[in-house]
């Protein structure tokens, strides 16, 4: 077992079954385990935003701990700490360093493409946390076909595997 | 300065207030910066998110284009409505899968990777660029003749004062709670859109009564061929009305900025179906509201004014001011997001790419902030010395984007074997043939819409280009074949797939096979 910072599940088993049901009525679901996805949390503090905004705000990004890719979060997260069983935690292959620069990166874009300033603002970085999101994986199965999914346990986002 | 310019200048203090109380409270912690608050309600969240749609396309271009030519510019509002459901049907499902596999994250972006060239990123930017400044032309041309009428200034004063309040805002305005100044600016703009076609409909007798009227004045006010029959037995020119907007949308080159949800989404599915419905009420509105202005402003000197004149009779001086101010800020916030794009393009696609590889960050926020300056100052000259119709502006926009990208677009999820020289042929003639065909009215003697014209044009271009270029590689090909499916989810589960999650679900994909194969070792 091992303890990890992740997210209150939204979607517990029978909500997310319930949901299911009402999209397609004639497929049988079965919940069949929950993985948690590596992540890193960064919050910074960007300074001198423009001439009418000169107050230091705050933002914040993910990176994907697989995949290497930045995210914009849309209000800051609370975390809880839980103990899982090593088997489902996925490992990251993103180190604190290399999160880091990409997190940099992408707060540049998306600043530099969004913002109304003539120059850069100033990035601190506040704090770097890794968190693991659950994913529950889904077996579906109709008179015809069956398949995969994996939905996001916090807010029920799904994609097939 | 008349009561009305005041009402204009509390306005803009009310919108400011707005944005800066809510950017202040949003800056203790990391919720909304950059990406807005996406805790809003269903309503709340489609009105946004269309208020940056509301252009000075809807409130000048559209009604003066019905003023003028009557029914037949319904045909442009037909093409709006249905757009989204064009594209859904013809490219939706495969597209997504491609751009999902190649993770592209804007359109031009997803050509550049599934062909493999950067050379169709290039031209995609500069065909986009062409569309942005046209675009924002229009609204300059238009911010002019809003302020004109609310502070009786000069035209050409009230267009340098609006352009530079335009330029200003856009590079030194922060970034202030945008979800909150568009939602009231969407509320006022709505309101005062829907009251005047309400109160025009009573005024005509509904609409057996405005087309009765428009009978008395001219019959061919009511035919699809335009006013005097000006373009009688022109299938060419009624189709190309049609596609232009239900196809234009698919070349914007927008970015998506990816974010992800701290918490539960489940407003989403209601969002969508709150914007079909807002858009399909509203394609429609500025042309119904042109043809009441055929009947109760006969005398007006330049139909662009229809929705303002009319506020002017319908309502209180006031409320009128109010509106036409919301429209003057409308005009603005599309104003700055178009600059801002297309600002960026031009830093990133263009001046790093060709002249200064190693730039740091500050020197690309400069540039493109010159360019935002530059855009400005060439929009003056133009809508100062001739200054062409907003809608005129706008149509053309939208069909050197449609004759851009509609063939690539199609080709890259339906042709297996097209290839970048076809692509790089179909978009460079498609568009040049779409500004040509404009420029010299080749409409008046092919009877063919530029659009329509510029689409065979692409087609050919695609067909006899793809001859002469190399096949695409392994890797294209086999992603070309899983994006065709056939999926084997239901239905309904497909449609509500999260593109966003893909990478994701790929990595656990692996992590759960391997898991099981340890599993079944054991």
């Amino acid at each position: 077992m091992k303890e990890v910072r992740t997210e209150s599940i939204s979607f517990e088993k029978d909500l997310l079954k319930e949901s299911f049901k009402k999209m397609e009525p004639n497929v049988k679901y079965e919940i069949q385990s929950l993985i948690y996805y590596p992540y890193l949390f960064h919050e910074y503090k960007v300074e001198k935003s423009g001439l009418i905004n000169r107050v230091g705000q705050k933002t914040g990004c993910t990176i994907d701990g697989m995949n290497k890719i930045g995210a914009l979060v849309d209000t800051a997260p609370t975390f809880i700490f839980k103990k899982i069983k090593e088997k489902y935690i996925m490992k990251r292959i993103v180190n604190n360093n290399e999160a880091i620069e990409i997190a940099e990166q992408f707060l540049f874009e998306s600043i530099y493409s969004r913002m109304k300033i003539v120059k850069m603002p100033r990035l601190e970085l506040q704090r770097q946390e890794e968190f693991y999101r659950p994913y529950w994986i889904v077996k579906g199965k109709g008179k015809l076909t069956s398949f995969y999914l994996t939905v996001d346990a916090v807010t029920g986002k799904y994609h097939p595997l | 300065m008349g009561s009305d310019a005041i009402v204009f200048i509390v306005y803009l203090l009310i919108l400011l207030s707005i944005g800066l109380y809510f950017s202040r409270k949003a800056s203790k912690s990391v919720d909304s910066y950059l990406l807005g608050d996406r805790s809003l309600g269903p309503a709340v969240t489609a009105l946004t998110m269309q208020s940056t749609s509301m252009s000075g396309f809807m409130f000048l271009g559209g009604p003066a284009e019905a003023f003028q030519r009557g029914w037949y510019a319904i045909l442009y509002g037909i093409g709006d409505a249905g757009g989204s459901i064009v594209n859904l049907s013809v490219l939706g499902k495969r597209m997504r899968r491609m751009s999902e596999l190649l993770k592209a994250l804007s359109p031009i972006e997803y050509l550049e990777k599934r062909y493999e060239s950067t050379g169709i990123r290039i031209v995609g930017a500069v065909i986009s660029i062409v569309f942005l400044f046209a675009y924002v032309f229009a609204q300059f041309i238009a911010s002019g003749k809003a302020l004109e009428a609310l502070t009786g200034l000069p035209y050409e004063l009230a267009l340098i004062i609006g352009v530079s309040v335009i330029v200003i805002y856009t590079v030194t305005g922060g970034y202030l709670a945008v979800v909150w100044t568009d939602f009231f600016q969407a509320i006022v703009m709505v309101i005062g859109m829907v009251g005047i076609l309400i109160m025009g409909l009573i005024h005509v007798g509904g609409l057996s009564g405005l087309n009765a009227s428009l009978a008395q004045i001219d019959t061919s006010y009511l035919s699809i061929w335009g006013k005097d029959l000006e373009f009688y037995g022109q299938w060419g020119v009624i189709i190309g009305a049609i596609l232009i907007y239900s196809i234009g949308y698919m070349g914007l080159p927008h970015v998506v900025v990816r974010h992800m949800s701290m918490r539960s989404t489940k407003t989403v599915k209601t969002a969508t179906l709150w914007t079909a419905i807002y858009n399909q009420a509203m394609a429609f509105s500025p042309y119904l509201i042109g043809l009441i202005g055929i009947i109760l402003l006969p005398n007006i000197a330049d139909p662009e004014m229809v929705v303002s004149e009319l506020a002017y009779t319908f309502f209180p001086g006031l409320f009128a001011a109010i509106l036409l101010s919301a429209v003057m800020a409308a005009i603005m916030s599309t104003s700055d997001s178009i600059l801002m794009q297309a600002g960026t393009i031009l830093s990133r696609d263009v001046y790093q790419r060709f002249i200064h590889k190693t730039a740091n960050q500050d020197r690309m926020v400069l540039v493109s902030r010159l360019s935002i300056l530059l855009a400005g100052i060439i929009g003056v000259i133009v809508a100062i010395k001739q200054p062409p119709s907003v809608f005129a502006l706008v149509v053309f926009a939208f069909g050197t984007l449609g004759n851009s990208f509609l063939v690539p677009y199609i080709c890259s999820v339906y042709w297996r074997n097209s290839n970048k020289v076809g692509i790089l042929s179909a978009m460079i003639s498609g568009s040049v043939s779409h500004i040509l065909w404009t420029t010299f009215d080749w409409q008046a003697s092919t009877g063919i819409h530029p659009f329509l014209g510029g689409l065979i044009v692409s087609i050919l271009g695609m067909v006899i280009g793809n001859r002469f270029g190399t096949p695409p590689s392994e890797d294209v090909l086999d992603l070309f074949e899983k994006a065709k499916g056939p999926r084997i989810l239901p239905n309904n589960i497909e449609k509500n797939i999260s593109c966003e999650i893909s990478p994701e679900a790929k990595s656990i994909s692996i992590f759960v096979s391997s898991q099981l194969s340890v599993e079944s070792k054991l």
